[in-house]
């Protein structure tokens, strides 16, 4: 089951008190989800934020598998958040983020989730930063041979937004790859496949980005279609 | 409501989502949400609730996931207010 999905929310473009008005989180969280937050630290993991975590992961797990399966469709209720774990020693980062890369989560706290979704458990791995919330899925507990990044950009236009990602997971995969025949294009299920001019590779690529943030995630090693 | 009618005030619903104004101001059945206008995923879950309060009407789960692009918005709507009357 390999495949890639990430996803990222700007928290400055989301509405803190509608997101707490239960007829919003009611479309994106079940009852049972509502009862993990009360068994969470509150103070570490607000309302608020706990939601966005659960869409980013659940949007990460919906970009997952409905690279190997286009017919899935994303209706947030139906993936199921049942498990999230808090960082030791979590403490709320508020500023000097402007682009981060790495590989496996070893060198940044995150937070740990484990989704479901038609009988399917997918594992998340989740940075929380006072502007955004970004996630990647993986099939199993280990990030180890994931490579993702996360960056700020000025522009916040569509057409930007979408080149800038593109760019960016384009450097790091042609940095660790040597290749320099790298192109994105979204096939006809609008997933993101990666091309080396013009042969197919077999790296599950995913890109996301709302107003100022885009990130990325792949799976090492880059392999070609033969 | 007519389905011209209902299209004029979905347009409302949607504004405040897309920056492409242009082609908000020349949607057809076929234009996707997020395709064609490159509303965040994020945001979709707004225009359901607006669109809930602005035609009274409830969207379940299953509804929701039909909403892909403005005509199969119009069916749901349209359904929505013909289960309410």
């Amino acid at each position: 089951m390999n495949s890639a999905g990430n996803d990222i929310v700007s928290l400055t473009a989301t509405n803190v008190t509608r997101t707490k008005s239960p007829e919003f989180y009611s479309k994106i969280i079940s009852p049972a989800e509502k009862a993990l937050f009360d068994t969470l630290d509150h103070e570490v993991l607000p309302f608020d934020r706990f939601v966005w975590l659960l869409w980013s992961v659940k949007e990460s797990a919906y970009k997952y598998l409905h690279r190997l399966n286009a017919n899935i469709v994303f209706t947030p209720v139906k993936f199921e958040v049942r498990a999230i774990g808090i960082p030791q020693g979590y403490c709320f980062s508020g500023s000097g983020f402007g682009e981060f890369t790495d590989k496996g989560f070893n060198s940044l706290a995150a937070f740990n989730a484990e989704v479901f979704f038609s009988g399917k458990k997918l594992f998340a791995k989740v940075v929380i930063h006072q502007e955004f919330v970004s996630s990647v899925v993986n099939h199993t507990d280990s990030f180890d041979g994931i490579y993702w990044g996360i960056k700020q950009i000025a522009d916040t236009s569509h057409a930007c937004q979408s080149a800038a990602v593109r760019e960016f997971i384009l450097a790091k995969l042609g940095e660790i790859s040597g290749l320099d025949g790298l192109s994105i294009y979204k096939n006809e299920n609008d997933v993101p496949v990666l091309l080396n001019n013009g042969e197919l590779l077999q790296t599950p690529i995913s890109l996301s980005h709302h107003e100022r943030w885009i990130a990325y995630s792949f799976q090492s090693p880059l392999t070609t279609g033969n | 409501m007519t389905r011209q009618e209902i299209l004029d005030e979905l347009k409302k619903v949607i504004a405040p989502y897309t920056t492409n104004k242009e082609l908000l101001a020349g949607l057809t059945e076929e234009t996707d949400l997020i395709k064609d206008l490159k509303i965040n995923s994020a945001n979709l879950v707004d225009i359901i609730i607006d669109a809930e309060a602005k035609y009274n009407i409830e969207i379940d789960y299953d509804s929701a996931d039909k909403m892909i692009n403005v005509g199969t918005c119009l069916d749901v709507i349209t359904e929505k207010i013909n289960e309410r009357e």
